[in-house]
């Protein structure tokens, strides 16, 4: 024992020992080092492409559809973040989830729909991988659902459409389907435009879920971009009362109404009824989603009137201040009949328009070349499309051909013959209220008023204009569209519709006209389809409605009132029809 | 040399959390705009909703008894 101890106090180098230690150690060092090397130079992008899978996202943004607004930014259209909830069966199935049936419960709650119904469509084929639950719930609702926290059920982001405006633009503005794609009206036409793409970017993330570096972009999005109507809202609003109150009081199927910007070819409203609402999709019939004002077509009767005496008056087949002899009432034109209610003796060709006298405007029509007449309605808009772009638009016909009898060109002067759509109708008042430029129609808000095109003379527009201005007053035909303050030119309407073989018993019901005569800033056309009531006639069925929209309308834009001298003036004019 | 090289390294390191903690904060911001303009869209909603043309009528006519003159009631106000 003390031989050893003593060993021990004095310690010897043993030299092998210490170089087995040493180079070990060494070993080690060089080994980690290499293997460093190897990790870091050689060979580092098996390692980086684990860093990568762990930190690497690819964030994409939810683009919203652009916004839809009228004139003044009152929104017709707008898109609000919502939720898909989705089930995946197969995880449902792997993770147990149906153990706890409390929480399917309240899953079926919150969705309003039976618990069994739900559970046995994520049961029934574990397989599946992707189902939807629900589309379109709230974010409150989501976030609920989220806090259940079942297996196998997830959300996803998506967009639901809201319309403002509901019925009363339905048709114009349109509809977007589930998928956030426009399937009518604007919607569908300015499609492209509205809707974007989203951007893809590749972020690395940090463990808690920050973004810490931002790399490269995957795929370059398109934002959105939003659209601003010619409508204006409180015009729109106004016109669709006002024709929904009429198609009822008279039974009618259907009605439209378009008002338009003389000075500009904008729409500023465009209504129809039936309408629907947008809002709610349950029950949606097909023809109440049709724009009518653009597809619907019918024979303009009377309204046309006034045109015939412009191309006669371009023509010089009839003078300003002609009397033309309607006498006895009615007359023979190859082998059929024009009449009158009664005889009207010796007409102006004032007094032709105030009373509607068919038989003077067939001596107007047959006075000139039909080429005339057929032309002048061409360079107005008729038989041709408006300009403003949406899908369904009619031209409207109008026959083009060499022969004409002169019966039919008789009944081309009051508006037989001829199909026009209510928009046409009214372009064709706008272009006598403009001086008888011809604008292009336009849905969008301009910046500028585009250019015209001159179709017939101011002069004549301006004659035209003053010879309507006693259709609503005393002793005219619509004295129901009269408006105190505001004098109008405009004429009634009322057309039999067509049917197999000739003529049925049922209207259609017109009034169109532009206001005020001194400065004309608005033109309006209201069409009712079928009215039931006992009055048919353009002026009783249209002629109120007119006349509510016209002055609201006018009021709203702030046109002026006539003064008493303006009212003196144009008194003395309208006196010349008597 | 050395030094420098040091310094250096720890000057990278630096920065680069520095990106990372400004990159993030940017994310937080967008983040935020993302939530204001959903905010925003439902605030439009409500604000239409309250601002309904028949609304506003329906108030002014029935509860404030108020009435739109006529035409010939107008009188207009020049300026200059």
């Amino acid at each position: 024992m003390s031989r050893q101890a003593k060993r021990k106090l004095n310690p010897e180098l043993i030299p092998w020992r210490l170089f087995v230690v040493v180079g070990f150690v060494l070993l080690l060092f060089t080994a980690l080092i290499a293997r460093a090397a190897y990790i870091q130079i050689i060979e580092p992008d098996k390692l980086r492409h684990e860093s990568d899978m762990r930190t690497l996202r690819t964030s994409s943004n939810q683009v919203q559809r652009g916004l839809i607004t009228d004139r003044n930014g009152e929104m017709l259209a707008v898109s609000v973040p919502v939720r898909a909830v989705w089930a995946d069966p197969k995880i449902s199935h792997d993770k147990d989830a149906f153990k706890d049936m409390r929480r399917w419960q309240a899953l079926a709650d919150v969705l309003h729909e039976p618990v069994d119904k739900i559970v046995s469509k994520v049961q029934r084929d574990p397989k599946r991988r992707f189902i939807y639950l629900k589309r379109q719930v709230t974010p409150a609702v989501a976030e609920y659902i989220k806090q259940l926290k079942i297996s196998g059920i997830y959300l996803k982001s998506e967009s639901r459409r809201y319309y403002p405006a509901g019925e009363t633009a339905a048709q114009l503005v349109g509809l977007t389907n589930i998928d956030d794609v426009g399937i009518e009206g604007i919607e569908n036409a300015y499609d492209s435009w509205l809707t974007g793409t989203p951007s893809k970017q590749k972020v690395r993330k940090s463990r808690d879920g920050k973004v810490v570096q931002r790399l490269d972009i995957v795929e370059e999005g398109e934002s959105s971009n939003d659209l601003v109507l010619s409508i204006d809202q409180r015009i729109q609003q106004l016109a669709y009362r006002e024709l929904k109150r009429t198609t009822e009081i008279n039974q009618a199927t259907s009605g439209s109404v378009v008002v338009l910007d003389v000075l500009t070819g904008e729409v500023l409203a465009m209504v129809n009824t039936p309408s629907y609402n947008p809002n709610s999709r349950e029950n949606l019939q097909s023809y109440r989603m049709r724009n009518r004002a653009l597809t619907d077509t019918f024979e303009p009767g009377s309204t046309v009137k006034p045109f015939v005496v412009a191309a006669a008056l371009e023509a010089g087949t009839v003078e300003r201040d002609e009397l033309i002899n309607t006498s006895p009432g009615w007359m023979r034109v190859g082998g059929r009949q024009v009449r009158d209610t009664i005889n009207y003796g010796n007409m102006t060709l004032d007094k032709i328009l105030v009373k509607s006298s068919n038989v003077g405007i067939s001596k107007v029509s047959l006075s000139m070349p039909v080429q005339e007449l057929l032309g002048t309605y061409q360079s107005m808009g008729l038989g041709n499309y408006s300009g403003i772009n949406l899908a369904g638009e009619s031209a409207g016909l109008i026959h083009d051909r060499r022969r004409w009898s002169d019966f039919e060109r008789a009944t081309l002067s009051y508006g037989y013959g001829l199909t026009a759509t209510p928009l046409q109708l009214a372009r064709m008042y706008a272009t006598l209220g403009s001086g008888g430029v011809l604008y292009p129609v336009s849905i969008l808000k301009l910046k500028q008023a585009p250019r015209g095109e001159q179709v017939i003379s101011e002069q004549t527009a301006k004659d035209v204009m003053e010879m309507m201005l006693g259709v609503t007053e005393r002793g005219g035909t619509a004295t129901q569209a009269h408006i105190d303050g505001y004098p109008i030119a405009g004429k009634t309407g009322t057309s039999r519709k067509s049917i197999a073989g000739g003529y049925g018993d049922d209207y259609v019901s017109l009034f169109a006209g532009v206001a005020p005569v001194h400065n004309p800033r608005l033109a309006i056309s209201i069409v009712v389809n079928e009215p039931k009531g006992d009055r048919y006639h353009g002026g009783d069925v249209a002629g109120p409605a007119f006349a509510k929209i016209m002055s609201g309308a006018l009021q709203m834009l702030n046109v002026e009132p006539l003064n008493e001298k303006e009212k003196v003036e144009l008194a003395a004019i309208a006196r010349r029809a008597e | 040399m050395s030094i420098v090289v040091l310094s250096n390294a720890v000057g990278v390191v630096y920065t680069s959390h520095a990106t990372r903690k400004l990159t993030s904060q940017m994310d937080h911001l967008l983040q935020e705009r993302d939530r204001l303009d959903i905010e925003w869209r439902n605030l439009l909603l409500e604000e239409q909703s309250k601002s309904e043309h028949s609304r506003v009528t329906r108030i002014a006519t029935k509860d404030l008894k108020m009435v739109r003159p006529l035409p010939k009631e107008e009188v207009v106000i020049r300026l200059q």
